[in-house]
């Protein structure tokens, strides 16, 4: 024991001395949520309110010689109302290094693809951390191995993705739900199941059209698909035939995606595109797989002072379609329209409004209002108030009681 | 003759408030300016941003900035915040060009996602401050027309080259700058911005010099006063330093994603 402790003690002192320590960061970044739901549960066993805390601390330790790093990161959240929404999970534990135009990653870490900003459709890498935000902008982390090339004809990425992440989905007490609970044990079409290696590459370049920046992607995947189908369990429960729970089920695909953004004067004119071909026809019950193109696309227009203040005026607006029609998408023919006000000022507040609209069912649609500033320098506060208004044959149906209203206090240390 | 004189009464009409003739002094000066700042290679340096209300509150930005020269077009940048701490990680990247707008673009690490900024939005306040993106970038002279007003004596018992800087981008924020240079090391020691009204919108004063590489001159503090709102923001840069080894593929949206 005391040789360990020498042992340790000398590690110390010796990392002391050297330069590596000074380049190791740690930081802390802590919050607590409270949601108020603004009617009661569509089913039975959600709760009106609730509270949760979260923890992100982070390390970042860089190689004296400036080009190599390593970066853990875990999260985790305890929920007070949901035991499905209490989780953690590394966000990142990734190891780094580069040199001129080469880069190389692995380790589990994040990667986002995409340019527009009411959908989020070509972006493959990670799995969403549904229970964390209903607009998929949060992910689990991925394991993987990435390869980085910059070229004079664009910037090449390949990865290599072991190990499988399974969306999260809330628990009976939580909101945002299905009315079956979707059970934890998930089907796989690949015989690996979640050690199945999923591959992917990318190419983006930086080009111009008529002396404006023209900025374009071309993304492939091939693997199992990040997107669950979820498939009604069926049971005898007292000698009649009962639904129970839905099953994920997660197919192989293969898809090509792509992103294009243009940007004349004050406009970002912005499109991604995505084709995705399901390595089956049905699933196991029947239920018929489609494969899917689809497409999101419009702008964004920014004033600058319009209002003869510093606060800056965006406004956007963007088509959602899905060839796979409203039985499977709830982003098949969507008009969003949206505006974010930057104030530029010293708390850096902002607000973003937006409603996305269904034109086959007019009687759905979204309202959602992010608003945030800084209270002091290491706390920040958001509010968001998300408003769902569906028809009943419309997906978006299992939402339509859980407008909410939400305030997140955020600590950094 | 007669057709000269013609000739000149006619631009005389179609533009009576041109440039005035300065024989070409104002360029010239433009061209010295830059022609004594070329060959620095690339930089590094700290700094801290305050900003500063019209009631006197300030609110402090810890940034780092990375610094590249490219020869024949404008230089790259790369700006990484540090503090607030709820910013932390987020980088600006900038390539500043002599004949068209700047590429920008802000890396969002909670996101991991990299966005470009519109080429309009450059005229807009970078990170809340009194300073704009565009002010941001390096001096190229192509991006400006010239003429030299006068010389006059200026801080520090200086003779300053007096010399306006119209934009030639019509998104630029100003229809002109009043800069004063001064006359021994050609440093511009101060800069009136005037807005699209062309009233007087901003003051940036330069002072703390110091000279690096024996031929490189950099202000340590940088003071931008609003007139029109009363605000005003205080860059304070801690250290430089030049040939850090960098490499112009440390400046890349792929960088830009490990920049910290």
């Amino acid at each position: 024991m005391k040789k360990l402790l020498l042992t340790v003690s000398a590690l110390l002192a010796g990392a002391g001395a050297s330069p590596l320590v000074s380049a190791l960061d740690l930081s802390l970044e802590a919050g607590i949520e409270g949601r108020r739901f603004l009617e009661s549960g569509a089913y039975s066993g959600q709760v009106d309110d609730q509270w949760s805390l979260t923890l992100q601390p982070e390390v970042v330790w860089d190689a004296e010689s400036g080009n190599g790093r390593f970066t853990f990161v875990p999260f985790y959240r305890k929920d007070f109302a949901d035991d499905e929404r209490t989780h953690g999970d590394i966000r990142e534990a990734m190891f780094m290094t580069w040199n001129g135009p080469w880069e190389l990653r692995a380790g589990i870490g994040k990667v986002f693809w995409g340019v527009t900003e009411s959908l989020h459709l070509v972006d493959v890498i990670n799995q969403t951390d549904y229970v964390e935000a209903i607009d998929g902008d949060q992910k689990l982390g991925q394991p993987m191995i990435q390869g980085i090339w910059l070229s004079d004809v664009g910037t090449w990425e390949a990865f290599v993705l072991p190990g499988f992440r399974e969306r999260t989905f809330p628990g009976e007490a939580g909101r945002y739900r299905t009315e079956l609970l979707v059970s934890g044990d998930a089907e796989y079409q690949a015989d690996e199941e979640q050690q199945h290696v999923d591959l992917a590459a990318r190419w983006s370049y930086v080009s111009e059209l008529n002396g404006y920046p023209l900025d374009l992607t071309a993304s492939v995947f091939r693997g199992t698909s990040r997107d669950p189908l979820l498939a009604p369990q069926v049971e005898v429960v007292n000698s009649v035939l009962t639904l129970t729970e839905l099953v994920p089920y997660y197919a192989m695909q293969n898809q090509i995606g792509s992103t294009i953004q243009f940007a004349p004067e004050g406009w970002l004119l912005k499109a991604e595109l995505l084709y995705r071909d399901y390595q089956l026809d049905a699933l196991p019950g029947g239920i018929e797989v489609k494969d899917q193109t689809a497409a999101v696309g419009g702008f964004e227009y920014t004033l600058v002072g319009p209002f003869g203040n510093a606060a800056d005026l965006g406004l956007l607006a963007e088509y959602q379609y899905d060839s796979r029609g409203a039985e499977y998408s709830d982003a098949q023919n969507d008009l969003f329209l949206g505006t974010r006000y930057v104030f530029n000022d010293m708390a850096s507040s902002e607000i973003l409004a937006g409603i996305t609209q269904d034109l086959d069912y007019t009687g759905t649609r979204l309202f959602l209002l992010e608003a945030n500033t800084r209270l002091n320098p290491s706390m920040t506060i958001d509010a968001t108030i998300t408003l769902v208004t569906a028809e009943e044959e419309s997906l978006a149906s299992i939402f339509r009681r859980d407008d909410t209203f939400e305030v997140a206090l955020n600590f950094f240390f | 003759m007669k057709l000269i004189t013609t000739l000149v009464t006619g631009l005389a009409l179609v533009a009576p408030f041109a440039i005035a003739d300065d024989g070409g002094r104002g360029l010239e000066i433009a061209k010295e300016r830059k022609a004594r700042d070329t060959g620095w290679g690339d930089s590094q340096a700290e700094m801290t941003m305050i900003l500063r209300n019209s009631q006197g509150e300030t609110s402090e930005r810890k940034m780092r900035l990375k610094n590249f020269e490219i020869q024949d077009d404008g230089d790259k940048g790369l700006t990484i915040f540090d503090e607030p701490k709820d910013v932390s990680g987020t980088a600006f990247l900038s390539f500043s060009h002599n004949t068209k707008p700047d590429d920008q673009w802000l890396y969002l690490p909670a996101l991991k996602r990299v966005k470009r900024i519109s080429s309009r939005n450059k005229s807009g306040p970078f990170m809340g401050s009194e300073f704009a993106y565009e002010d941001m970038g390096s001096f190229e002279p192509e991006k400006y027309e010239f003429t030299y007003l006068r010389d006059e004596p200026c801080a520090e018992d200086m003779t300053c080259h007096v010399v306006e800087s119209d934009p030639v981008d019509k998104f630029s924020g100003y229809t002109r700058q009043i800069s004063w240079i001064d006359t021994e090391h050609m440093r511009a020691v101060k800069t009136e911005y005037y807005d699209r009204k062309n009233t007087l919108l901003k003051t940036l004063e330069l002072s703390e010099w110091k000279l690096y590489k024996d031929k490189f001159w950099r202000a340590h503090k940088l003071d931008m006063q609003n007139h029109q709102n009363g605000k005003s923001t205080t860059i304070i840069t801690h250290g430089i330093e030049f040939d850090t080894g960098l490499s112009e593929s440390d400046f890349s949206q792929a960088s830009l994603k490990r920049a910290r």
